[in-house]
């Protein structure tokens, strides 16, 4: 699974009041984005998030659709986040926050795999043809 | 279906090496010479369909075709997804390293039983070329589905939830069976009909040690 960190953009600042509890709308946050090898989003995944040096759980939610998780720092420092799709697939990632208004990113590049698909089929192909070839000459 | 490095505790982790290898040793002392070109071609199916993405509804799902492997290669299916997986692992960032042996066993296991029960009844029913397809289509479901226990029973030993794995891989994997079942039950009767011994007698049927 790959996590990669980018910074919210903006929100706007409305506010809502019910029951005693205000909320307000806070712009400034750091998004993590969890994407399979494959590409296609972990969406719903469990994640947790963890304050640097601190132990306790920080936050603690599932991924959305797209598979991604977005909180606000309250101090700088390496930010790590847990991801887990509860079927075999997890991932622990750190987010550096040098303070809490700057987050170092990383977009996510998509990937072309023909290099990597050549280089396999080239590897299987010469292996059994070593294998073939071990064979042959031990019998003959 | 390739579990995450970090998650399995490591008894689970020596444990699965260890059947992976009994597999695999299995597999090559079965290999005979003329086995080598077929293992390697199912090798390469098995290493490209994990790239081949067949979506359904809003998501997609990416191919395995573990079943297909264990009816053409029986226990060569052990050393031929040991492969695979491996260079998933370190080409694509599929699974891991250290979770190779629990990987390949979770696929490989499945696939040589069910492949083998497959491949039992086509040999002792030749007649039934329409049939075929549909026990090879069932036992490539029933790998996956199997498959999707075993991965589940992987995570249940290293404390965590064996119901809420096994019901997550579960709904996750039910569009994959039948998608494989159905392309594995189009291979196998298209090979019935180009080159049956592929699938009956001759090459792979009999199961004895390499002479």
């Amino acid at each position: 699974m790959i996590a990669r960190p980018f910074a919210m953009l903006l929100a706007l600042a409305v506010r809502a009041q019910a029951h005693g509890i205000e909320a307000a709308v806070v712009a400034g946050g750091v998004g993590v984005e969890a994407r399979y090898a494959d590409g296609s989003a972990a969406a719903f995944a469990e994640v947790k998030l963890y304050a640097p040096g601190d132990e306790r759980v920080f936050q603690e939610g599932l991924s959305d659709r797209e598979g991604r998780f977005f909180f606000k720092p309250t101090t700088s420092g390496i930010w790590r986040v847990s991801i887990d799709d509860g079927m075999g697939h997890a991932l622990t990632h750190d987010i550096e926050v040098r303070d809490p208004g700057f987050v170092a990113t990383a977009p996510a590049a998509p990937r072309s795999r023909g290099a990597e698909l050549l280089a396999g089929l080239g590897f299987i192909w010469g292996l059994f043809g070593t294998l073939a070839w071990y064979r042959a000459r031990k019998r003959g | 279906m390739h579990l995450s490095e970090g998650i399995l505790s490591g008894p689970v982790l020596v444990g699965g090496a260890a059947f992976a290898a009994v597999g695999v040793a299995a597999g090559l002392r079965e290999m005979r010479d003329e086995d080598i070109p077929r293992t390697a071609v199912m090798t390469s199916v098995f290493f490209v369909a994990s790239l081949v993405h067949v979506p359904i509804g809003p998501s997609s799902v990416h191919l395995i075709l573990s079943g297909l492997c264990g009816i053409l290669l029986g226990w060569r299916a052990f050393p031929a997804l040991l492969v695979a997986l491996f260079l998933q692992a370190i080409l694509f960032g599929f699974g891991g390293l250290t979770v190779l042996g629990v990987n390949t066993f979770i696929l490989a296991a499945p696939a040589a039983v069910f492949g083998a029960i497959a491949r039992g009844w086509m040999r002792s029913h030749p007649d039934a070329t329409h049939r075929a397809p549909l026990i090879a289509g069932a036992a490539a479901a029933l790998a996956i589905a199997c498959s999707g226990l075993l991965a589940a029973a992987a995570l249940g030993l290293s404390q965590r939830s064996f119901i809420g794995a096994a019901g997550l891989i579960f709904a996750a994997h039910v569009p994959l069976m039948a998608v494989e079942g159905a392309i594995t039950a189009g291979i196998a009767g298209f090979l019935l009909r180009v080159k049956p011994e592929l699938l009956t007698d001759g090459g792979l049927s009999r199961t004895g040690p390499r002479e």
